[in-house]
């Protein structure tokens, strides 16, 4: 059983949380809840509604996406990997469903709880915005890219 | 129902009254002597009358022959008497006072009692006669009356008659005779005195009842809005939802205020009256004296009349105004009284009540119903004289299962209900096996009639009471009271004149509430058939789960639960179960409970030994001081204080992320805070013992898997072991039983049975573990054989105030569980299973039908008005109605159409 200490450890090493203080980052770790899964188990279902982001604490997760009847995996998450953060920040339905590849421990950080941290400690709030926002310029960097791409193709 | 309370009184207690009148009359010469003693022994004795020489002697207990100087002219001496000197006599006539004080005193406690108990006794009657009234209210009236009313008259508003019934007769006559006879020695003194005193009586008797008139209105009109008042309270308390959610309780509390502002209006008057009535009663009769003095002293100054004429007749007087005072009280009461008694029988006489033979008992079990209802031009009307059912005749037998098709209008289930007879039909004839069904004794219609709707309320009790009250019970029953309260002979001296009980189950061994096996008794097996059928026996078995079994235990019971734990310990190897439960192993630190759990390992039955209290408690400190383990789990307590200030020491108070989090309470983090202030590099040993104590606590409820602080490592869980280990040495050496240990190898009466067999933690972190473990342990008590054990552990659960722990869709499968347990001839569902999924609906009318017509043979009819449109072959014949109407009838094939036009 991991302590919230492990937890910590954990988080920090999650780039969203990176530069997030260490105690904030214990409160965070105190208002997650573990949950336990074994192989196989779904976590969340692609299309459904949640508000819930994961951490992965141990073990591996596939990530799945609907094509047609069946489920194609389209990546593997391992060990401190964080998922389903969109959904936790906005309204929108997961988009790939996630199950466990081997028994699987996640931390589960609740929107609401994010949302009051980052509420309390405007601190937070601004490592977040910096973190998303360097996703978005890393998302928009691959776009223009890939337009690049089709329009010298 | 006799509306004259006085008769109501003499019919029931005649014997009684008379009894009291005579020991009232005995105990006068007593009461006589009791006042006459003193006098002789001051006269006699001390002032030394008649003991004029040293050595004179007086006769003591001299006895003459009564009235003998009348009829014989001479005193008939019977006996001559002891002769005493003067210090003889003041000690005999000092002990024949004591005698008769004492005697005096017995008489007054036997009266006193005898009228208590009497007063009781009849009390009793009536009470039970206007219950009795009750239960034979017709169905209409019953639904229509207020509850709380009813209690309010039964219990509180005939209270006071208690009071009145043991004077109601003796204490008049008394008090008359006293008045008359005063009345005649007043005459036999003086006639003009004698006629003024009774002109000056005789207009008491006029005025008063004049006076009263007003007073007695308001007796009544005290009673009715008291009686309202129960009402309305007894309206609120049953409606709080809408209080609640319609904001009413401000209007509620008017409404109560006016009525109780009423109320004290009424009573003040009433006392007013009251008071008036008695300072006149007083006035007048000491406007006697007045005329005594003033026109005794004229006469005599005048010479017209001689003082000594004067001084008898005032003497005469003064005997007088106590039982005239006496009976215009009486008067007062029995007014009172009679009022109070009408306004609480008025409405129990004037309603017509079924005819007691109705539910009369009969020790000749009762006939199966033969063929069934027929119906000839029956015509129902509603409140409101519309017509819900129209001339409708026709049969159904005991032997088809027929469904009353129709929509909410069309009659169909005021047709149930009238079969079931919660409907008075205005005109036509119902018959059950040619019998009027008006005349059918409600034991044969309760019995062989099952009766089910969507009606969801219960009583009250267990489960298992709940059924079995419905059953047939054996002979033996309390009388029912006739019309002319006949035939009831409920003596009033007798200890326990009702044979309250209604007899026995028939099938003894099902109500008994036992922790025992499972009863092997026909009504078990077939409860156990129903619930399956209605889907209801998981249900129970949870409940069953979630029980403890009592110390009683069989063991047979104890040992199939030990057997299912091992099984399900076993069982968690397979991969559906793995990890989900964290089985208690004393050997083992468990992280899912808290370190005070941990220490006790086990279910503390003396609270001294409860969590709560375990810090606190004196022999585990000291084992653990002895251990050294104090200090550590001081140190342990401060550091959670510390973890704690750390982590929400900057949130603000009223954060909505401290109360989420299950995080320490506001109070609770500002309390840490100041022990650790004032601890501050403090020791366990040099620390105040109130924050010893706080720094304790936190750590005796801190619990690893919960708050995950890291603080308990391995070399403190071997340490908290071994403390484990030597507490319950020490427990079981000097506190005997104040724990129940966990202990894999033995049954633990202080866990659910669910615990029990589980014996462990569920593993709060997997989705759905409840669920699952849950099911897999059904399926294991299923091959264990103890299902139907701990089904009928669960039959103890307690159905709540209106069936109100019961979900409304247990309620209803409960309620035709209880029409079918009685295995009837005909059983009627009205419109039942409301609350129900249709699919699942379906399915068990589909399998209650069936049940009646095992063998290819129906032994059971079924009446159904069915809520949803399908399944039309289960049923024999279909009625089709229409706005009351029958419109259509025949084999589902031959309606088929028409039952398809209408479910469109």
């Amino acid at each position: 059983m991991s302590t919230l200490n492990d937890d910590v450890a954990m988080l920090r090493k999650v780039p969203l949380f990176e530069s997030v203080d260490p105690s904030k980052l214990k409160l965070i770790a105190y208002t997650s809840t573990q949950l336990v899964f074994d192989d196989g188990e779904e976590v969340f279902s692609q299309g459904s509604n949640g508000t819930s982001a994961y951490l992965i604490a141990n073990g591996e997760a596939d990530i799945l996406s609907d094509s047609g009847d069946k489920q194609v995996v389209v990546a593997t998450l391992g060990t401190n990997a964080l998922f389903g953060e969109i959904s936790a920040f906005c309204d929108v339905p997961r988009t790939a469903s996630v199950r466990a590849h081997g028994p699987l421990t996640l931390l589960e950080l609740k929107r609401e709880n994010l949302m009051e941290l980052i509420g309390e400690f405007p601190d937070v709030a601004v490592e977040v915005i910096r973190e998303l926002a360097r996703r978005l310029a890393h998302t928009t960097s691959d776009l223009a890219h890939v337009l690049d791409k089709q329009n010298s193709g | 129902m006799q509306r004259n309370l006085l008769k109501y009184i003499w019919t029931h207690s005649r014997n009684q009254q008379i009894w009291i009148f005579v020991v009232v009359v005995v105990s006068m010469p007593v009461y006589f002597q009791m006042l006459q003693l003193p006098k002789l022994i001051v006269n006699g004795p001390i002032q030394g009358d008649g003991f004029d020489s040293p050595g004179a002697t007086q006769s003591f207990l001299t006895i003459d022959l009564p009235f003998s100087e009348t009829l014989f002219g001479r005193t008939v001496n019977l006996f001559s008497g002891v002769q005493f000197d003067r210090q003889q006599m003041l000690i005999a006539l000092c002990f024949s006072f004591l005698f008769a004080v004492a005697l005096n005193g017995w008489f007054k406690l036997y009266i006193n009692t005898y009228k208590g108990k009497l007063g009781e006794k009849l009390l009793r009657r009536l009470r039970y006669e206007l219950f009795d009234r009750v239960l034979r209210y017709p169905i209409a009236k019953a639904r229509r009356v207020k509850p709380a009313e009813i209690t309010s008259v039964i219990k509180d508003e005939i209270e006071p008659l208690g009071q009145f019934f043991g004077d109601a007769f003796s204490s008049p006559v008394f008090l008359g005779a006293q008045a008359l006879t005063g009345l005649t020695f007043l005459f036999l003194q003086n006639t003009m005195f004698g006629i003024i005193t009774l002109a000056i009586v005789l207009f008491q008797a006029w005025i008063i009842p004049l006076l009263r008139r007003r007073l007695l209105e308001l007796g009544r009109q005290r009673q009715q809005t008291a009686r309202k008042l129960s009402g309305r309270i007894g309206e609120y308390v049953q409606g709080m939802d809408d209080v609640h959610l319609h904001a009413m309780s401000n209007r509620a509390r008017e409404n109560i205020w006016q009525m109780l502002r009423r109320i004290v209006v009424i009573r003040f008057e009433l006392y007013q009256r009251k008071f008036q009535v008695k300072f006149l009663n007083n006035f007048l009769i000491q406007v006697l004296a007045f005329i005594f003095y003033l026109l005794g002293g004229y006469l005599v100054i005048t010479g017209r009349m001689d003082l000594g004429a004067l001084v008898a007749s005032i003497a005469a007087y003064k005997d007088l105004p106590a039982p005239i005072k006496g009976i215009i009280d009486w008067d007062q009461q029995r007014l009172l009284n009679q009022i109070r008694y009408e306004q609480a029988v008025e409405d129990f006489a004037n309603t017509h009540i079924m005819p007691g033979a109705r539910q009369e008992a009969s020790e000749t079990p009762v006939e199966p119903i033969k063929d069934g209802f027929s119906f000839d031009h029956v015509t129902v009307l509603d409140a409101a004289e519309q017509p819900v059912i129209q001339d409708v005749s026709g049969a159904i037998s005991r032997n088809e299962a027929v469904a009353i098709v129709g929509n909410a209008d069309s009659g169909a289930e005021h047709l149930a209900e009238m079969l079931a007879r919660l409907l008075v039909i205005g005109s036509g004839r119902i018959a059950l096996d040619g019998q009027d069904l008006e005349r059918v004794p409600e034991r044969l219609s309760g019995q062989r009639i099952g009766y089910a709707d969507s009606n969801i309320f219960f009583a009250g009790g267990s489960i298992r009471t709940t059924l079995a009250e419905t059953l047939p019970y054996t002979e033996g029953s309390p009388p029912i009271i006739d019309e002319d309260s006949k035939n009831t002979e409920f003596r009033v001296y007798e200890n326990e004149p009702i044979p309250a009980k209604a007899g026995v189950l028939e099938d003894e061994s099902f109500g008994r509430e036992i922790n025992a096996e499972w009863p092997q008794g026909d009504t078990s097996e077939h409860l156990l058939s129903i619930m399956h059928r209605v889907d209801l026996y998981d249900d129970v078995l949870e409940y069953g789960l979630l029980r403890r079994l009592g110390d009683d235990a069989d063991d047979d019971i104890k040992n199939g639960i030990m057997e299912a734990r091992r099984s399900f310990a076993s069982d968690q190897s397979g991969a559906q179960m793995k990890g989900a439960v964290e089985f208690f192993d004393p050997a083992k630190y468990s992280q899912e409970l808290t370190i005070g759990e941990n220490l006790i390992f086990g279910t503390p039955v003396d609270q001294a030994f409860s969590p709560e209290n375990l810090p606190s408690n004196n022999s585990v400190r000291g084992l653990l001081d002895q251990a050294g383990l104090l200090s550590e789990l001081f140190d342990i307590g401060v550091e959670i204080a510390r973890n704690n200030i750390e982590l929400f020491g900057d949130l603000a108070e009223d954060s909505t992320l401290l109360q989420r989090s299950g995080g320490p309470s506001p109070e609770r983090l500002q309390e840490m805070r100041i022990a650790l202030e004032k601890l501050d590099g403090k020791t366990s040993k040099s620390a105040d013992e109130a924050d010893r104590d706080t720094m304790l606590a936190l750590a005796f409820e801190y619990c690893e898997a919960q708050t995950r602080f890291g603080l308990v490592d391995d070399a403190m869980q071997s340490k908290l072991l071994t403390a484990r280990d030597s507490l319950r040495t020490m427990l079981e050496k000097e506190h005997s039983g104040a724990v129940a240990f966990l202990d894999p190898e033995s049954f633990n009466p202080a866990l659910s049975v669910l615990d029990n067999i589980l014996f462990g933690r569920i593993d709060a972190r997997r989705i759905g573990a409840r669920e699952r473990v849950l099911k897999a342990i059904k399926t294991l008590l299923e091959t264990s054989g103890v299902s139907d054990t701990v089904f009928h552990i669960g039959l103890s659960y307690d159905v709540g105030n209106g069936g109100r722990n019961l979900s409304t869709n247990q309620a209803q499968k409960l309620k035709i569980v209880r029409a079918l347990l009685k295995k009837p001839d005909i059983v009627i569902l009205n419109r039942a299973l409301s609350a129900l999924e249709s699919g699942e609906r379906m399915k068990i009318i589909h399998e209650v039908v069936r049940m009646g017509a095992e063998n290819g043979q129906r032994h059971m009819g079924v009446i159904c008005v069915p809520l949803d449109n399908g399944g039309w072959k289960d049923f024999d014949r279909i009625l089709l109605m229409e706005h009351g109407r029958i419109v259509s009838e025949g084999s589902p094939e031959k309606v088929s159409e028409r039952l398809e036009a209408m479910a469109k």
